[in-house]
């Protein structure tokens, strides 16, 4: 007992130094760092995944299962929903699945492959699942719900961000000030995802 | 040293005669507890309940525990003499004195007429008594030295004063918690109030309580303080920080050890 106390107390003394040597190393770069290069970098590292300074304008038209909807694509086309799928799973931009399950994107997990897995095997329970999600809105009230989640549900004090917004924040970090979380094609990108889900 | 012989604090627990909800106080940790009147929770957890089991064994036994290496360094601390005064913290104080610091703090300084957390007076200490250089809060001697204070009440039921002069702090950490912020627009509260015990991707929220602090956190590799928590928090949801130590944080502190009324102390946690 006493030994490996002391044999434990060695292992985690050399831990300790392993660690805090990292620390003075993170210690340095910021140090290096405090000019503009990194500035630039760290605001790389934030918003980085090319989020629009600009946002479409809508018309916003009277629903069918909520109050209200957008009618109209946001860029006068129709979205890709190949496109779509891949910004539902980025950390960065849609990121739904951290809230959202969605069994046919779960489905594209390969047990054996970790990156697979990460990518679509994981998801939140925050928000309701979307399966079935074409059965209960109509295309419309799809694309007002992800690009303002709290124009859709009013009086829902929602956890769901707006996606298609960018001003009318409180305290917003300084890499991500004055952009949206997604631009009008991606939006659309995404509401054709959704459309092919049954 | 025989606070870590102490089980997860039962003996703590039973010597002062509290029990918690009628449970054994280990499983006082997995264990809901009754809020503190006015409480919007339904449910009191610590975030003991919501870490991985592994992780949880590492908590629960302190030749595990990666952070007792920093009360280790703590307890260095304690009786080194610093600064132009030549002073230590054990000239001043024994160690049995800061029983029950962990539990009540932070606290208004009567005299300065300030909100003080533990970080603050280990600072203050410093600065009057002994004439030394403030810590920063995430350096290890400040990290080890809150551990090693704060370790003295483990098991110690948390209970902050919100009233008289504490009373405008509350409301104010109160007010922070349910402000939305960042381009996420999230609160506090949204997270670890509306929603704990769900998943968000990978991680399970928990309440966000505040009782494990500085905890070690195996994604840091390293104990972290609170008040870098809430930073990260904040950063999260893409919203600027405050800074540690901060008039804000320092509420939102006060605030949230409130929340988590009736918790046992249990510094140094372990995290995922
Ligand atoms: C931080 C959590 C969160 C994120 C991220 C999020 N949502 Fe949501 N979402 C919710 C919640 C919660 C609701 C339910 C409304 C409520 O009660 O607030 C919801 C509702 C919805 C609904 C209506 C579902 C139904 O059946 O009623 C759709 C569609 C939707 N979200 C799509 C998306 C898409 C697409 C994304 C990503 C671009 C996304 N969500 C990102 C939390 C989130
Ligand atoms: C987007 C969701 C989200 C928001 C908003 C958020 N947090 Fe957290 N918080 C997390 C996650 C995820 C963790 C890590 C898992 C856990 O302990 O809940 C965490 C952990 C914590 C912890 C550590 C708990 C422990 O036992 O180690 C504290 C304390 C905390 N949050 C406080 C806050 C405060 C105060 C705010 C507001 C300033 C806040 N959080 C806002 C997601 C959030």
């Amino acid at each position: 007992m006493h030994i490996s106390r002391i044999l434990l107390g060695a292992l985690a003394a050399m831990a300790f130094v392993l660690t805090a040597g990292a620390g003075e190393a993170a210690a340095q770069e910021k140090k290096a760092g405090a000019g503009q290069a990194v500035a630039q970098k760290k605001k790389k590292s934030r918003c980085k995944d090319g989020q629009p300074a600009v946002v479409a304008s809508y018309k916003l038209s009277k629903g069918e299962n909520i109050d209200l909807q957008i009618s109209e694509s946001l860029t006068g086309k129709s979205g890709d929903p190949k496109a779509g799928l891949k910004w539902m799973v980025h950390r960065r931009l849609g990121n739904c699945i951290a809230c959202h399950k969605v069994s046919k994107i779960q489905a594209l997990a390969k047990p054996d492959d970790l990156k697979s897995l990460r990518s679509y095997g994981f998801h939140g329970e925050i928000g309701p699942p979307l399966d079935g999600v074409t059965d209960r809105y109509t295309e419309g009230e799809i694309r007002l719900i992800v690009v303002s989640a709290k124009k859709a549900f009013p009086d829902a004090y929602t956890i769901m961000p707006s996606f298609h917004k960018k001003e009318g924040y409180n305290r917003v970090i300084k890499d991500c000030q004055g952009y949206a979380m997604m631009s009008a094609q991606q939006i659309e990108d995404v509401v054709a995802y959704l459309m092919t889900i049954k | 040293m025989n606070i870590r012989i102490l089980t997860g604090g039962i003996a703590a627990l039973t010597a002062l005669g509290i029990s918690i909800g009628g449970a054994l106080a280990a499983e006082g940790k997995k264990h809901s507890i009754k809020p503190v009147a006015g409480s919007p929770l339904e449910e009191v957890w610590s975030g003991y309940r919501f870490a991985k089991p592994t992780t949880n064994q590492m908590q629960d036994d302190d030749f595990e525990n990666p952070g007792m290496t920093w009360y280790d360094i703590g307890e260095a601390n304690w009786s080194k003499k610093d600064g132009e005064a030549g002073k230590s913290c054990a000239e001043c104080h024994k160690t049995e004195d800061m029983k029950g610091v962990g539990a009540r703090y932070p606290i208004v300084d009567p005299k300065l007429n300030k909100l003080m957390n533990v970080e603050e007076r280990v600072n203050y200490c410093r600065k009057t008594y002994m004439e030394a250089k403030p810590w920063k809060y995430d350096s290890n001697d400040m990290l080890g030295t809150v551990i090693y204070v704060k370790a003295q009440s483990r098991g110690m039921p948390v209970n902050v004063k919100i009233d008289g002069p504490a009373a405008t702090y509350f409301e104010k950490g109160k007010k922070f918690y349910y402000q939305r912020r960042g381009q996420m627009d999230m609160s506090c509260a949204q997270c670890h109030e509306k929603y704990y015990g769900k998943l968000i991707r990978m991680n399970t929220l928990s309440q966000g309580q505040s009782n494990g602090f500085p905890v070690y956190r195996l994604k840091w590799q390293k104990p972290g303080s609170l008040h870098r928590r809430f930073k990260g928090c904040n950063k999260q949801v893409r919203s600027t920080p405050f800074k540690t130590g901060s008039d804000e944080y320092m509420a939102l502190e006060l605030y949230l050890a409130w929340r988590g009324t009736g918790l046992g102390v249990e510094t140094p946690a372990v995290r995922n």
